[in-house]
């Protein structure tokens, strides 16, 4: 077992190493002189060569990769060139409300995914079974940022039980947490659904029915264990999902968390904070992956790990 | 196979799609939006251009059956032209991932060893990436615009498409009729096209039809952010983005658009689902 951890962490080194490789070869997309364009039409020349000179696009393009995956390790993405800070600063200012709203929209989906996709999966294509299956596709079918559009439609503008947007406490977070999770609380619900009905057909199951168990015990103690299995691998992909949802969520909300800051960086085209946010998001990712893959392979001792 | 067994287990295929009822809705939902971005221009009330500001912000009546805008144009037309759009969008950004997907994982399911761990590596470091964040990264770099938002959303498939020709291609690359080409001196390159390709190609259609319904929730989203289509073209998510402004007053502008994305990326879950079940009822979800 102990093998198998380190073997994972280090084949996510090279993946790390690509994920930056990318992020600083965008860069080079960047049609025309990128450091021109950043700054916009009112540049002078001097500032034009000292943003190139900062963003090492004087250097080969080895050399920036390399700076920048060093410079990374010691904390430090550049430097924002609207905001005239620190990327890393603004980045930790905004990252905990970020986590805050992914980390209750995710609670929210286990909450609500996997009691009602077990319920359902003990009576396939039933009227409740139908229902939620029609709802599932919906919420996973809806644009996030309209989701988040027409529940302060109804929740805030017609019924006035929840604020429009902004920080704040339990009432600010219900909307935007709720708008995170529909997507996610469709997806996860299916997957319940269709893992705990294969396992409903597997022979333990008919002999703890047989020995006069009940029901609901056989249900949720015998199918939903062995049945959430290959539903943790859903969830890590889910995480993935989310930090994208919450880009969009965070705009419709003022949700003062990366995604405005995000927001912010694609309007004025600030390219480094952009890369920085990225670099982040995916970094963060790749480790809850890894933590994904490692708590399988901990719930899950049929499989053995060389 | 023999050739009558063949067309049997075809003609099973489609006994079972036709069987489910929910595939055939979805089936006839993506056949009503390829008519209406077909015909748009025919079958649209009004010019989706053209402004109108004595008529602006006006709810849903005779006239405008859907309303009209801040800017007084018919929310029916633009949701009619939109679909052009949308479908043009996400259609060339999975066939770019299908090309380059199915490319590379046939391939590397083929050749194995080195340079099947190799592609798959890369293809690792590009699903390392969240969901939309890549794609904001590569418009952002590009700038925005509909091709850059059709390349950006077809590098995000490719690697998906590739895991799974890959996988298609490992499970049957050791069968007898592949080694029986092999031993008569095919070459590898005529061996993936003629004998491997068309064994994958299920599997690949079912992608095809659910990866069109996260193509045109990303275009949305990406469009919402400002990324992606530009006004005043007609778009789904650009008439959200900016009807967003007048929800207290006019909620039609905001609200209606998202129904038709709605719509269209259920049609194609829907469709998705059912030729998945249609093909290998085992796995359905």
């Amino acid at each position: 077992m102990f093998a198998y951890f380190l073997r994972r962490l280090l084949l996510m080194i090279p993946v790390i190493l690509g994920v930056i490789l990318v992020v600083t070869a965008t860069l080079d997309f960047i049609p025309g002189d990128p450091a021109e364009l950043l700054l916009g039409q009112f540049a002078t020349p001097e500032s034009i060569q000292t943003l190139r000179h900062e963003l090492n696009l004087d250097q080969p393009f080895f050399v920036r990769y390399l700076r920048y995956v060093g410079d990374l390790f010691c904390g430090n993405l550049g430097q924002s060139i609207t905001l005239k800070r620190a990327v890393s600063e603004e980045i930790m200012e905004t990252l905990p409300a970020t986590l805050e709203l992914t980390g209750v929209s995710m609670l929210l989906v286990l909450v609500v995914s996997i009691p009602l996709g077990t319920i359902v999966a003990a009576k396939p294509n039933s009227v409740l079974d139908n229902i939620v299956r029609l709802f599932s596709l919906a919420g996973l079918s809806m644009p996030v940022f309209w989701t988040g559009i027409v529940l302060v439609l109804f929740f805030s503008l017609n019924f006035r039980l929840f604020p429009v947007g902004g920080y704040g406490g339990l009432r600010h977070l219900f909307l935007p947490a709720v708008t995170l999770a529909s997507a996610s609380i469709g997806m996860v619900t299916r997957m319940v659904r269709s893992s705990v009905m294969e396992v409903l057909r597997e022979e333990y199951i008919t002999s703890a029915r047989a020995k006069g168990l009940k029901e609901w015990t056989v249900l949720f103690k015998h199918a939903l264990r062995n049945g959430l299995i290959p539903v943790v691998t859903v969830l890590g992909s889910q995480v993935g999902q989310m930090m994208g949802g919450a880009i969009l969520t965070e705009s419709v909300f003022a949700w003062p968390g990366l995604g405005r800051l995000t927001v912010h960086a694609i309007f004025r085209r600030d390219f480094v904070l952009i890369q920085g946010v990225v670099v982040v998001l995916a970094l963060i990712y790749v480790l809850v992956n890894l933590l994904v893959d490692l708590s399988y392979a901990l719930i899950n001792p049929r499989i053995s790990y060389q | 196979m023999s050739r009558q067994t063949k067309a049997g287990n075809r003609r099973r295929v489609l006994r079972r799609f036709l069987r489910n009822r929910l595939a055939i809705i979805g089936m006839v939902i993506v056949a009503i939006y390829i008519f209406i971005a077909i015909f748009a221009p025919l079958i649209s009330p009004m010019d989706p251009l053209k402004q109108n500001l004595s008529d602006k912000r006006i709810p849903p009546n005779k006239t405008h059956l859907l309303g009209t805008d801040q800017f007084g144009r018919d929310i029916l037309s633009r949701i009619l032209y939109g679909t052009q759009y949308a479908l043009l969008v996400s259609s060339m950004s999975i066939l770019l991932s299908i090309v380059f997907g199915t490319l590379f994982g046939l391939i590397a399911g083929y050749f194995g060893g080195v340079i099947d761990e190799v592609i798959m590596r890369i293809m690792d470091i590009f699903l390392a990436f969240p969901y939309l964040l890549l794609a904001i990264l590569i418009v952002s770099a590009l700038g925005p615009g509909i091709w850059n938002t059709i390349l950006a959303i077809g590098i995000w498939g490719v690697p998906i498409f590739a895991r799974q020709t890959r996988g298609a291609v490992i499970a049957i690359r050791d069968r007898e009729f592949i080694q029986a080409a092999r031993a008569i001196g095919n070459r590898a390159i005529r061996i993936m096209a003629i004998h491997l390709f068309p064994n994958i190609i299920p599997p690949i259609v079912v992608y095809a039809a659910l990866y069109m319904g996260y193509a045109i929730l990303m275009e949305s989203a990406l469009t919402f952010l400002g990324l992606g289509i530009q006004p005043p073209t007609p778009s789904w998510a650009e008439m959200i983005a900016s009807g967003r402004n007048y929800v207290v007053v006019a909620p039609h502008i905001a609200t209606i658009p998202g129904l038709a994305i709605m719509l269209a990326t259920l049609g194609f879950n829907l469709l998705g689902d059912g030729l998945r079940d249609a093909l290998d009822p085992r796995r359905s979800v």
